[in-house]
């Protein structure tokens, strides 16, 4: 980690002036009573944390570590950046373990860090299968253990979006379209991954969303493309053979989207009669698609920056013994090129999460 | 080079003299320079990462790579007598999800561990059967049932995690448990491991294993039931991929259905390899094979620990294996060399 | 120097006669035959089964996504021919891809980028060849090595993926354009052109020339091979780069497929070019193997998981039914092989 001697040096400064600041200003009350709203102030105090506003009596968490599942994603580096964003802002010292998708890598990862750090923030490889050995981790160290993504048994919480919600967003945007474009006709294509609760929830989510709108709307083919976009463009190609008049692709991320989409053009579709829908923008390819004007209208962003903030937050919180709600939901957003600028402001070296505009997004009604 | 080893009277002579003298025993015993190998690597990790000093990073290190030892044990002996097991990442699923199956079916949890170690023999006798009775290539055949037990698993489970109802505590807390200090799961890996290198040094059966795995027609002239012992190889392979399996069911408390998809055949065999295993069979010893297994394990968690990016990972990952692959070959040709400084 | 000894066996005076005959042989009792007679059954199945399987849209579809894996099976071909294996090719199709798409973005220029594809194939074969005949380390050992460390470099090179900002229409169209028009038959894409291209081609060089004979001489026995002359480590050399040069066209193709250089591209590639190779009849003992039936194997396996996703089978179903199959050919190739008196 080149940037951890870096880290170090800042800290002091920054623990410095968090003093400061903590004698400035009067610290807003807490309850911590285990009253049934615990859990609803404790969501509501981790989304309005401030790093220079806390309570004078909080300790901050000398080191943070995220175990990743997948860490070579886009998203998890997009995520990570966000966490070692904000850990900066309170002076943690966060580093990132990755478990390349090994299950075995993962636990052992988990059990390595423990007793190294304050705050283990965890993405499972598989939710189920983490169950004890998070279990027997949080029980033996006390430690919080905030997991990204999915549920995990022992878990003090989980920060992650409302997959199924999220698919409905999207669902219906693509159903309204339809109903403006296609006169209502929408026979879509499920560019899915069966493997992972998460993204199943994804697609159930689009499905409900598009027949909300159009009640006579069709799944006609559901697809397993790994979540890879070499495998969406081979499995999609079948499938569009087998069903070409096919309206509307959606992809449970953005890579499955686009890999659908490629698989639509090679052979020869006319682009002007398709609607492709992605998951995640999480990076520079969807927001770059988005713009283009092409088929590829709209994604059910999930903005990694400001869940990546999220997750140091509820892990500070956490570390003070705030009573946490099971899930904090991450807010997301159906983007288009419409909207897209409100939430990400384009630069030189990419696209800039918009902090404020992404926390005012409502999670009403979401779990 | 069991055979060298048994030579009796192998001195250096005198004049033969500087390094290559004092690299003899190393020359000598694969298991001596493997164990440098392995302390080399450990001491690096001790060196650059305080984490890496504590006796309990050593203790996880024998609970996490349990698995691999385990299932490494009766492959090692498979690849001894040249043939391949590659169905033993997708056993690993097979016999977890049995177990899991099994546990939710019968409410009860032996019957379950009993259903998951059965599957072991079961699959080996299969891939023995093709293998031996139909004549058909081991590499080819369980190349094709690693993509049968993979797919009769996602068919079995739709790819969903097989969740134990009953929550038998005892059977997680298993995997985590300690007993004298030390993890249970490492004990019955010592404990198998001993087992095979008896087997394999002390018996008929494991010098029938290097004859045949030296040259079959030799062994079959020489009155060796060629096919009659990997068949029984395979059953083995087979077995100890199963325990591994339902160890694995112990640590997740679930049926996995992807568990050792990312390549744990490979890992093992690799590992083997490392540790002086020939992959053309007859050639290499169990206990250079679970050093070997030590190694890539022990290379694997220090990196961890270090928080070395995934990407280097790979890369250092990579470079070791094939630095310990070539010090095999050039222990092998000193080995050649050392014979002509005695005449 | 004979060619595939156990395919070539003399027909009788009878089949002579009766080329009929011969013909019946040849189906029933060499791997090709077997494979053709197979997969035709199996297209006369899925054109009963699905009204769309039989489309030229559907055919073309099917043959562009099998014309990557049939190109570098071609090169692995040659290469198990001669006792080597290469399992780095998977995780060329990420490297390859994020750097051809990366000096097309650079240059704007599709031979140059295709140059630096061709290119860093060649860089990686030579490698993958130099590590395994200078070094003598077993291929199987360096390629798994390179495996991991080619994939740690694509994923260094960059974040993700590498898009396509030169919007050349000729590189859009060596994946997804088409060639010419068959009269009768349609419009016939480019990557199945350059497929079979590369299938003539390499059929001509393994059967007509001196390096062809050479490839089967050094793999069938490596040491008459070298004292009549031949120089083996150039042969195997060739074979090396051969096969990584194929396997960067392969990725180029991809990368137009796609749209862009992803660094998460290929994986278990590896495993399906060489299931292919050995289904179509290749021996990893090395001398045996064709083209023919390499080519076979690839459109078989492409055709079974064409007709899955057509059918509308669960996913689940393709692992279980791909690995079936290989168990299928292998074990017909045991029976055949023994009905012939050949161990």
């Amino acid at each position: 980690m080149k940037s951890s001697i870096g880290f170090r040096a800042r800290r002091l400064g920054q623990i410095g002036a968090l003093l400061a600041a903590g004698m400035l200003i009067v610290p807003v009350a807490m309850a911590q009573d285990a009253t049934p709203n615990a859990a609803a102030e404790g969501d509501a105090i981790v989304r309005a944390m401030d790093p220079n506003n806390l309570p004078e009596e909080w300790k901050i968490p000398a080191k943070v570590t995220h175990v990743t599942n997948y860490g070579v994603h886009e998203w998890y580096q997009n995520l990570i950046k966000g966490e070692e964003a904000r850990a900066a802002e309170y002076g943690i010292d966060f580093s990132q373990v990755d478990a390349n998708l090994d299950l075995q890598a993962s636990l052992a990862a988990v059990e390595e860090v423990a007793g190294q750090v304050d705050v283990i923030n965890f993405t499972p490889v598989n939710e189920e299968a983490s169950g004890p050995t998070i279990t027997k981790i949080a029980k033996d160290t006390g430690k919080p253990i905030i997991c990204e993504s999915s549920p995990t048994e022992g878990c003090t919480t989980l920060v992650s979006i409302d997959d199924f919600a999220a698919g409905f967003k999207v669902g219906e945007w693509a159903g309204n379209y339809a109903k403006e474009n296609f006169d209502g006709a929408a026979r879509a294509l499920d560019v899915g991954l069966p493997a992972l609760t998460t993204t199943v929830a994804r697609s159930e989510g689009f499905a409900a969303g598009l027949k909300s709108v159009l009640p006579d709307a069709q799944i006609v083919a559901s697809v397993d493309g790994k979540g890879l976009k070499d495998e969406a463009v081979k499995v999609a190609g079948d499938a569009l053979t087998a069903n070409p008049d096919v309206n509307i692709i959606f992809g449970i991320n953005d890579d499955s989207a686009l890999g659908g989409l490629q698989a639509f053009e090679s052979q020869g579709g006319d682009t002007a009669q398709l609607l492709v829908v992605g998951f995640g923008c999480e990076g520079n390819a969807c927001k770059d698609a988005l713009m283009e004007g092409g088929p590829y209208k709209v994604s059910a962003a999930m903005f990694p920056e400001y869940q990546g903030r999220l997750l140091i937050d509820a892990g500070v919180a956490a570390f003070n013994d705030v009573t946490l709600p099971a899930h904090i939901v991450a807010p997301t957003a159906a983007v288009t090129a419409d909207n897209l600028g409100d939430y990400y402001t384009k630069g030189d070296e990419g696209y800039a999460a918009n902090f404020d505009a992404i926390a005012k997004i409502s999670v009403e009604g979401e779990k | 080079m069991a055979a060298v080893q048994g030579q009796p009277g192998m001195r250096a002579p005198a004049r033969v003299g500087g390094w290559r003298r004092a690299l003899l025993p190393v020359v000598r015993h694969e298991e001596l320079l493997l164990l440098l190998l392995f302390l080399a690597v450990v001491a690096f990790f001790m060196v650059v990462e305080p984490s890496a000093r504590s006796t309990t990073a050593y203790l996880n290190l024998l609970r996490d790579i349990s698995p691999n030892l385990i299932a490494g044990v009766g492959l090692t002996l498979l690849l001894l007598s040249g043939e391949f097991d590659l169905s033993i990442g997708s056993m690993l699923a097979f016999s977890g999800v049995a177990t899991v199956s099994v546990f939710n079916a019968t409410d009860s949890m032996w019957l379950g561990i009993l259903a998951g170690l059965l599957t072991g023999p079961l699959v080996g006798a299969v891939n023995g059967y093709l293998v031996c009775v139909q004549g058909m290539n081991s590499l080819m055949t369980t190349l094709g049932m690693m993509f049968v037990l993979r797919g009769i698993v996602y068919v079995w489970t739709n790819k969903t995690p097989v969740v134990d109802e009953n929550k038998f505590t005892a059977f997680t807390a298993f995997y985590q448990s300690d007993v004298l200090g030390v993890p249970a799961p490492g004990l019955i890996a010592l404990a198998l491991i001993a087992l095979g290198h008896v087997m394999l040094t002390r018996t008929e059966f494991g010098r029938n294993i290097y004859a045949i795995g030296g040259n079959p027609t030799a062994a079959r002239v020489s009155g060796i039931a060629v096919n009659r012992n990997k068949f029984l190889l395979f059953v083995l392979s087979g077995t100890t991929a199963a325990i591994a399996g339902v160890l694995v069911a112990s640590q997740t408390g679930t049926g996995y259905f992807d568990a050792g998809v990312q390549g744990f055949e490979l890992v093992v065999i690799a590992s083997a390899v490392l540790g002086g295993v020939s992959l053309n069979g007859g050639e290499g010893t169990l206990v250079g094979s679970m050093l070997g297994v030590l190694t890539l394990g022990m290379t694997g968690k220090g990196l961890r620990l270090m928080n070395v990016h995934i990407t280097q990972q790979l890369v250092v990952t990579g470079i070791v294996m094939l630095i310990a692959v070539y010090l095999h070959g050039v222990r092998k040709r000193l080995l050649i060399e050392s014979r002509s400084w005695e005449e | 120097m004979e060619r595939a000894p156990a395919l070539d066996i003399e027909p009788t005076a009878r089949e002579r006669a009766n080329p009929l005959a011969g013909a019946v042989r040849w189906l029933f009792r060499t791997q090709e035959g077997i494979l053709l007679v197979v997969l035709i059954a199996l297209c006369l199945l899925l054109a009963r089964l699905s009204p769309v399987f039989a489309s030229e849209r559907n055919i073309f579809v099917l043959l562009s996504q099998m014309s990557m894996t049939a190109i570098v099976a071609i090169g692995m071909t040659l290469l198990i021919v001669a006792r080597e294996i290469d399992l780095s090719v998977g995780s060329m199709q990420a490297f390859v891809g994020v750097v051809a798409m990366q000096a097309l973005n650079a240059t704007e220029h599709l031979l140059a980028g295709l140059a630096v594809a061709l290119l860093a194939g060649v860089a990686v074969g030579l490698v993958n060849a130099g590590l395994t005949l200078k070094l003598k380390i077993n291929s199987f050992i360096v390629t798994l090595a390179m495996f991991s460390i080619v994939r740690g470099l694509a994923y260094t090179f960059t974040a993700a993926s590498v898009q396509n900002h030169h919007k050349l229409e000729s590189f859009r169209a060596i994946g997804t354009g088409f060639a010419f028009t068959l009269p009768g038959i349609g419009r016939v894409p480019w990557p199945v052109v350059i497929a079979a291209a590369i299938f003539a081609l390499f059929a001509v060089i393994l059967n007509k020339t001196t390096f062809g004979r050479a490839v089967y001489a050094v793999g069938g026995n490596p040491r008459a091979a070298e004292l009549s002359g031949i120089r083996v480590d150039l042969i195997k050399t060739l074979c090396f780069v051969i096969t990584s040069v194929l396997a960067a066209l392969a990725a180029f193709i991809l990368i137009s497929r796609m749209n862009s250089g992803q660094n998460n591209a290929g994986f278990g590639f590896e495993l399906q070019v060489i299931g292919a190779v050995l289904l179509g009849g290749a021996s990893l003992a090395g001398g045996q193997g064709t083209l023919l039936g390499t080519l076979l194997a690839v459109l078989l396996l492409g055709t079974l998981n064409n007709g899955i996703v057509l059918l509308g089978i669960n996913s689940s179903w393709q692992v279980a039914v791909n690995g079936l199959v290989i168990v299928i050919a292998v074990l017909l190739d045991a029976r055949r092989r023994r009905s012939l008196g050949q161990d």
